[in-house]
């Protein structure tokens, strides 16, 4: 199995401040490499009165500043023109010599019109990156644009991006909580990134529609998921550090219908939810999850750090020695490339 | 007056082939060394559909510059805002901001190329509406919780602000190269960064017509700052730095500014490969208003923008084809023989 930390997003101290400061993603993204996670995750955000569209440029600084671990990211792509997130990416991956993994993401703001912009601007990601000159005639965008106050010296039909991403294919999951994204993940053949908001079940019914034609053409597929990862020496000590950090933004998502849990219990919020317990409790929750769906990517949301920075380095620690050795031996046949 | 060092494309051009990794990482290397010699800024700068890379996103590049340096300014030489949504354009500084501590300088500019602009769908024609536009956004977006916003071409209504920035106001450059651009920067109270192909005399008289607009919109005057682009180059004598730089920087001017229509001739039409004779000799001028000499050289053209008003100069020591080990070389003489001298 592999692992991931994130997905860090800076929300606006305006709206809550559980969000992560800037500068401590570029600190947590030293420390997942160095304590060998496989992966760190940065997040546009675009919901409940927070918006931070610089998953990008948060990753740009964390690739100056470390050299193999690889770099999610999950920009939004209907917000703006998705060419200027092809671009944004495509100098990621050069910056950090070839070590992203993309998850394009679709804005609340768009809504109404997500729907259809979605798969276009995905489409349009892919010609962008795959190195040769494009158009593009779609309801919702047409690359070039061909406008006739436009038309200059030369008559241009095609773009191509440039500079290329450093990968010949960059790494491409799509976002398992975004409705469009599962037909759009079945019909390309990418995994989907299971939410920290999915309960169990709502990630196998995610899941399984890609799971069941991978199985059958024997092709190994990935299977990411985050979850919140609350990992304590005891039992008693994680499960009161996962209410103290997780009850209040989590009793938000479910205000704004993020989540279908019953408000006001925890405990009810956090079962098939979040992973919480001392070592051997965290191994037998995550094991849960890879009997059900086949889990073989997970990315630790540890918002017990973002809530408190000066404890980041004791969370992880204690994440990397005591749980990574056991998951490193499941699940080891994640595709090439993750 | 102040120096600092430009452009970085993070390009590979036919002149200069090479991996565009390896290329990102010489630029963290040399905005290192910039930031350990003292130079003022280090500006990024941008275009879109290139063959030779040619950066399209300066602030993803700014943000992993914050992380490798501590003291100097990072700055864009320029967002080319009106292909941008300017809140998106935020976000993103504030981010860089927040990385390097308050150190982002964001530059601005019209942008000119037709294929860029129909890419993203906007009519070129529309630009200087943006541009304006944009910036008073860019402002009025700033270190805000919640951004509301009636301007002449973006609606904004109670719209999620961005992160709280570490400097009180977004510094922001204008690049500008004609009376129209300057007046502009001037009546936004913005400083102003005109291009290296401007001769000096210009420069002088664009920048009484910049602070002479400013004056008229009441803007105070120490918000008008004028600074100049110059391409610059230092070896140990003239010849050794001609013979290196200025043929990199005629390949610069004719292939790509040429191509792309930034030499306009007396109606305001680009000049181009079809009239070859004038192209040569506005690629001639070009290269007369740079400093490409030995350390007395530069010292005479860097004093001559001083004495001209000029409060900052951006050396531009990068066309785009300038290897790493002679760029670095350049920056420490240029640092060491020129700067304390200026």
């Amino acid at each position: 199995m592999r692992i991931g930390l994130g997905p860090m997003s800076p929300v606006a101290e305006a709206v809550g401040g559980e969000g992560w400061a800037p500068e401590a993603t570029v600190d947590a993204a030293m420390l997942a490499e160095a304590s060998g996670f496989d992966s760190v995750w940065f997040l546009d955000t675009d919901f409940g009165g927070s918006r931070s569209q610089a998953a990008t440029a948060l990753a740009g600084a964390a690739a100056a500043r470390t050299r193999a671990v690889r770099l999610g990211v999950c920009p939004i792509v209907t917000r703006g023109h998705p060419l200027h997130a092809a671009e944004d990416v495509a100098v990621l991956d050069v910056i950090s010599n070839g070590r992203v993994i993309a998850c394009p993401a679709s804005s609340s703001s768009s809504a109404g019109d997500a729907a259809g912009r979605f798969p276009e601007a995905v489409e349009i990601l892919l010609h962008a990156w795959s190195g040769d000159a494009f158009s593009y005639d779609g309801r919702f965008y047409r690359v070039p644009a061909r406008l006739p106050s436009n038309a200059g010296a030369v008559q241009v039909t095609k773009v191509a991006v440039t500079p290329l991403p450093a990968q010949t294919a960059v790494p491409v999951w799509l976002p398992g909580w975004i409705a469009e994204a599962r037909p759009l993940a079945a019909r390309l053949g990418m995994p989907l990134l299971g939410s920290p908001f999915a309960s169990l079940a709502e990630l196998v019914a995610c899941h399984e529609p890609l799971r069941r034609p991978a199985r059958e053409r024997r092709i190994p597929l990935t299977v990411p998921v985050v979850r919140e990862v609350c990992l304590a020496p005891t039992a008693a000590a994680a499960w009161a550090l996962a209410e103290s950090v997780l009850s209040r933004p989590y009793a938000r998502y479910a205000e704004r219908g993020l989540i279908s849990a019953p408000a006001g219990d925890f405990k009810s919020l956090a079962a098939d939810r979040f992973i919480v317990g001392d070592p051997l409790q965290c191994l037998a929750e995550i094991e849960r999850y890879r009997a059900a769906i086949g889990l073989n990517y997970l990315i630790c949301r540890f918002s017990v750090a973002a809530a408190a920075p000066a404890r980041i380095a004791e969370v992880v620690d204690l994440f990397a020695r005591t749980l990574v050795p056991h998951l490193r031996m499941v699940n080891p046949d994640v595709p090439a490339g993750s | 007056m102040e120096i600092g060092l430009g452009l970085w494309g993070m390009q590979t051009p036919a002149l200069a082939p090479a991996a565009w990794s390896n290329v990102y990482q010489d630029v963290l290397e040399e905005a290192e060394l910039a930031d350990e010699l003292g130079f003022a800024f280090f500006l990024t700068t941008e275009h879109h559909f290139w063959y030779d890379g040619y950066c399209p996103s300066v602030l993803v590049a700014c943000a992993a510059v914050a992380a490798r340096t501590r003291r100097i300014r990072l700055g864009t030489g320029m967002v080319l805002l009106p292909m941008h949504d300017p809140l998106q354009v935020v976000e993103a500084a504030t981010v860089v901001d927040r990385l390097s501590g308050g150190r982002l300088v964001l530059g601005v500019s019209l942008g000119y190329r037709d294929v860029e602009f129909d890419a993203f769908g906007l009519e070129r024609r529309e630009r200087a509406r943006r541009l304006t536009d944009g910036v008073a956004l860019l402002r009025a977006a700033w270190g805000r919780d919640t951004v509301t916003f009636r301007g002449d071409v973006y609606h904004v209504d109670d719209a999620p602000g961005p992160l709280r920035p570490v400097q009180e106001e977004l510094p922001v450059w204008i690049g500008a190269g004609s009376v129209a651009a300057v007046e502009r920067a001037g009546r936004l109270g913005c400083p102003v960064l005109i291009p290296a192909v401007v001769p000096l005399e210009r420069v002088v008289e664009l920048g009484w017509r910049y602070r002479e607009a400013a004056r008229q919109a009441n803007v105070p005057p120490d918000r008008c700052r004028l600074g100049v682009m110059r391409v610059v180059w230092v070896d140990e004598t003239d010849a050794a730095a001609r013979a290196y730089m200025v043929p990199l920087m005629r390949a610069m001017w004719l292939e790509q500014y040429a191509g792309w229509g930034l030499f306009l001739d007396e109606r305001g039409r680009a000049i181009r490969g079809d009239r070859a004779a004038l192209l040569e000799q506005h690629i001639d001028r070009a290269v007369a208003e740079s400093y490409v000499g030995g350390p007395d050289t530069v010292r005479r053209g860097l004093a001559a923008i001083r004495d001209a008003g000029v409060d900052f100069v951006c050396c531009r020591i990068q066309t785009g084809a300038v290897r790493s080990a002679p760029l670095r070389r350049c920056m420490e003489r240029l640092a060491q023989d020129v700067m304390p001298h200026v």
